[in-house]
């Protein structure tokens, strides 16, 4: 199963989240009268990397973003963070 | 067209969307700097802002309608930012302003993942735009709920 897409932007002082747009068809499909948020930025007052976001973050930005459960994230196949203008994966947590 | 007139033109619908702006009663400033977005949007109660991309191209009259084209940056439509940047993208006919098309970088972005509207060339989606009295598109994509979509600005009275 092709797991959850999460598009990241980094600036200077965070980071926006959104689901990729074949993510949000794919669960738009699946989750009647879903309404997700449609972007999630996290702040930090200071300069920072993508390093100081811990795993439970990771998995709390794409449940917010999903409004899911981490279970049925984990049902879909997971989750990947990735750039899209270079396709870097800066994160991920597939299903086992 | 030559660079020199491109750049006229460009102005010119820049301004044009500023004075719509101004207009409805929202502040608008320019970047000293041209690094992305074109004019900033303001809130003056809040200190809300919007990132603006003023794209300007000239109406090409066809057997019905006009046909527009416009080229955006693919780096600049996959990146992601907060606040988001909106695109307007300005068409003027002979006889003044036809259409302003007013669409998030989001919208657009799913518009060219899902549906591959416009075409890639050399780092940039061209949009080749065409309207008549009945419909507005690119690609096939109908861009009517666009046009003249000015809704997250609605006019303020001060």
């Amino acid at each position: 199963m092709s797991p959850i897409v999460i598009e990241v932007g980094k600036q200077m002082n965070g980071a926006t989240f959104r689901l990729s747009p074949k993510t949000e068809v794919l669960l738009e499909s699946r989750i009647p009268d879903w309404s997700p948020a449609s972007s999630i930025f996290v702040s930090f007052d200071t300069q920072w990397d993508f390093d100081r976001l811990h795993g439970p973050m990771w998995t709390q930005i794409a449940m917010l973003l999903t409004s899911l459960s981490e279970e049925q994230i984990q049902n879909l196949g997971g989750f990947i963070f990735m750039s899209p203008s270079d396709k870097e994966v800066v994160f991920e947590s597939r299903a086992a | 067209m030559s660079r020199k007139q491109n750049l006229y033109v460009g102005r010119a619908g820049q301004m044009a969307v500023m004075a719509e702006l101004l207009w409805r009663g929202w502040n608008v400033a320019l970047p000293e700097v041209d690094v992305g977005e074109d004019v900033f949007v303001v809130k003056d109660e809040s200190g809300e802002l919007w990132r603006v991309q003023v794209k300007t191209a000239t109406a090409k009259p066809q057997q019905t309608g006009y046909s527009a084209q416009f080229k955006v940056s693919l780096k600049q439509l996959e990146t992601l930012r907060t606040p988001d940047l909106v695109y307007i993208f300005a068409i003027r006919g002979m006889a003044g302003w036809e259409t302003f098309i007013v669409i998030d970088r989001s919208t657009l972005y799913r518009e060219h993942e899902l549906h591959r509207i416009g075409s890639i060339s050399q780092g940039n989606l061209v949009l080749r735009v065409s309207q008549d009295d009945s419909f507005l598109r690119c690609s096939e994509r109908d861009l009517l709920p666009y046009k003249g979509d000015w809704s997250r600005w609605p006019v303020l009275s001060h």
